[in-house]
């Protein structure tokens, strides 16, 4: 059998390419995720809220996404939902999924950061005059944020790792020009291997920043 | 090194990175003796007392314990260890396990006792610190003042021939903290060579020989407890004094 | 819609239930073996082999398991090495949990306060008798709850390796669709069975953190939260 020829100069050639995917990765990666912040937030704040039927729906919705898996919930709504209601394009479906699969997952962080910002401070802010939704604005969830900081910095990385999967329904990222160009030149192991270490840089910086991010935060919570 | 000298510390210092945490110490503990370490915080007293069973490691001088000398790359740590015993600030009492068997452990794995025999050995000295009824309660089922007590004689079950004691009351409710230092009194009444790191200066005044008083990483001052409380010779002791005795 | 398409293609899809699940056993086995190998190695107080795992860890936790598996399957052929697709999976899978549970296990035993190894070796014991009987006793219930949860989201993973072409159930979807067209209906079954198996893995795994007195403050909950993803 002839022995494998390793043509490294494909990845050079390669580079723009997937570069461009990165950058494609990245961007999706942080829209999904400030999507699913807001929604996430949204779910975390109604699940504490007074209305039973918001809470148990809450409580469904992230049941449903976290014991889903996530390309079952892409492929649903590219392929599924047009014989139902529209067909989405493949950028908007894997923005969609990506997005409600991480508000699920904010929202269950969210809510243990909720819970983890100190009785006192809700007292405190009754006692001052504050209305429930100034002291949530106010008081409450900005530490929340800051608490969970970390775990949704956590989610944050799983999601570009995730976002691999939208190549899957045609949606170009590093993943998708990953597949397409050794599909074309057949250097696999070059193209792949290729990808393997644009992701390990992307997620290296990523959770540096985020640990720095989070250092600052604990220096002005301190 | 003196003769009868239990442990000997000779120009002995250590650097947490580029903190110089212990300077130029030199300390000699005789056998039997009491020596109370005390200090403001960050002097550097809980890291010396952690040298002397190599919790911590030093980086210069001559530290001698029992005939053995720390900076040697040969020690047996662990058999070294098994004659020394040491009380935490934090108790450090082994959860998932019941009084007996905290204070079994070290017995059955190390000297090898049946467990039978460690198991007496266990309850006298349950018995000799107060608590013998405790003996199958967990360390959440006993107070602060009960699971210091437990852990006293979990140190005391491997006759340890010195006995360290790492700011034993600094965790405990005012009205638990007599019941821990009278079994430390009792201990030194029989003659245990102790090195007790604390601000209970009640409990110094009646049983140390020697009081060091250690400020920045260095001991500023060794006089025994009537000298040191009536006529501190520095500065420094005098201002920390004020401090602590005054309420 | 047309519902009829389930009942249909049900013995289809359940024998994809079935592939999953001989999917996700062989990669529990393998992954727990390799995890457990690296969550020790991990603990094992020699700094230069911590450094090392360290960064096998960290660096088989930094790349999507889809681009593992096309890795695997689609470029080790040039190394000579043959993979076919099932092995690919497995392979990848077993790399995925293995790091993932060192990472658990490395959790679990760190959250153990460090003065009680103190307080055992201070006692005489050596630093192996402290782990086996003070610190792993303790570290193994810790671990349960989260290994529960990583149990789950492998079971949903193997999902992945449908698009290498492994025959697991949402491979028997797409098959299935390819035939009958009834996206919808077929993607909702099987998200359906997925839950249905999921579920009360997640359930279990809730309740055992509750029994086992897991972390039950707030911020040692989200603690975790940012260490096991």
């Amino acid at each position: 059998m002839k022995a494998y020829e390793f043509h490294f100069i494909e990845i050079w050639k390669a580079l723009p390419y997937l570069t461009e995917g990165a950058a494609l990765t990245i961007g999706i990666s942080f829209l999904a995720m400030l999507l699913g912040l807001v929604v996430g937030l949204a779910l975390a704040l109604t699940s504490q809220g007074s209305l039973r039927v918001g809470r148990w729906a809450v409580s469904a919705y992230v049941e449903i996404f976290r014991n889903t898996p996530l390309l079952i919930q892409i492929f649903f709504i590219y392929f599924g939902l047009p014989l139902l209601l529209v067909k989405l394009p493949a950028f908007a479906s894997g923005l969609l999924a990506l997005t409600l699969y991480s508000a699920a997952y904010n929202a269950e962080v969210f809510r243990a950061g909720l819970e983890a910002v100190p009785r006192g401070q809700r007292e405190a802010a009754r006692s001052t005059g504050l209305t429930a939704w100034q002291e949530a604005r106010h008081v409450i969830v900005p530490q929340a944020v800051r608490i969970s900081f970390p775990a949704l910095g956590n989610n944050l990385v799983s999601l570009v790792k995730n976002s691999s999967l939208v190549s899957a329904i045609g949606m170009v990222e590093l993943m998708f020009v990953a597949n397409d160009i050794s599909f074309n030149n057949f250097r696999s192991f070059e193209v792949y291997g290729a990808a393997v270490v644009y992701y390990m840089i992307i997620i290296l910086v990523l959770s540096r920043g985020l640990a720095l991010v989070e250092r600052r935060l604990q220096k002005a919570l301190a | 090194m003196t003769a009868g000298a239990m442990i000997s510390f000779k120009a002995v210092n250590k650097w947490f990175g580029s903190l110089h945490v212990l300077k130029d110490i030199d300390l000699e503990i005789m056998a039997g003796e009491v020596v109370v370490i005390c200090g403001p915080s960050g002097s550097g007293k809980s890291t010396l007392i952690r040298c002397i069973n190599r919790l911590e490691a030093v980086q210069s001088g001559e530290i001698v314990v029992d005939g053995h000398r720390l900076l040697d790359g040969h020690l047996d740590v662990p058999r070294f260890r098994a004659e020394i015993g040491m009380v935490f600030q934090q108790f450090n009492l082994y959860p998932h396990m019941s009084a007996l068997d905290n204070i079994t452990l070290a017995p059955r794995k190390v000297r090898r006792l049946p467990a039978a025999q460690a198991a007496k050995i266990a309850r006298d000295l349950l018995a000799k610190v107060g608590i013998p009824e405790k003996e199958n309660a967990h360390p959440s089922q006993l107070s602060g003042g009960q699971q210091q007590r437990v852990a006293i004689a979990r140190a005391l079950a491997m006759q340890p021939k010195i006995m360290l004691f790492d700011e034993p009351t600094s965790a405990l409710d005012p009205e638990m903290i007599n019941e821990v230092l009278d079994v430390m009194v009792g201990l030194a009444r029989e003659g245990m060579t102790m090195v007790v790191v604390t601000h209970e200066m009640g409990f110094a005044r009646r049983v140390a020989g020697r009081i060091a008083f250690m400020d920045e990483g260095r001991i500023v001052e060794v006089a025994p407890p009537a000298r040191f409380f009536e006529h501190p010779a520095s500065d420094r002791a005098r201002q920390f004094l004020s401090k602590i005795l005054s309420h | 819609m047309r519902w009829q398409v389930i009942p249909q293609s049900l013995p289809y899809l359940l024998a994809g239930v079935r592939a999953t699940l001989l999917l996700s056993a062989t990669v529990l086995v393998t992954g727990t073996v390799l995890g457990v190998t690296w969550g020790l190695l991990r603990v094992f107080p020699v700094a230069a082999l911590q450094r090392v795992m360290t960064v096998v860890v960290e660096a088989v936790r930094s790349v999507p398991l889809l681009l593992q598996m096309f890795f695997i399957f689609f470029g080790l052929p040039a190394l000579g090495i043959q993979t076919p697709v099932f092995l690919s999976a497995v392979l990848a899978m077993t790399l995925w949990m293995g790091a993932n549970l060192a990472e658990v296990i490395r959790g679990a035993i760190e959250s153990i306060p460090r003065g009680q190894l103190e307080a055992g070796v201070s006692t005489g014991l050596t630093y192996g008798q402290a782990m086996r009987s003070i610190i792993l006793p303790q570290a193994l219930r810790r671990m349960l709850p989260p290994f529960v949860g990583l149990c789950t989201i492998l079971i949903k993973d193997t999902s992945i390796a449908a698009i290498i072409g492994v025959f697991e159930l949402t491979r028997a979807a797409q098959e299935t669709i390819e035939r009958t067209f009834r996206t919808f209906e077929l993607y909702l079954v099987v998200a359906v069975m997925y839950f249905l198996i999921c579920f009360p893995l997640t359930s279990l795994s809730r309740s055992l953190e509750r029994r086992l007195g897991g972390p039950d403050h707030p911020r040692a909950v989200l603690a975790s939260m940012a260490a096991s993803r």
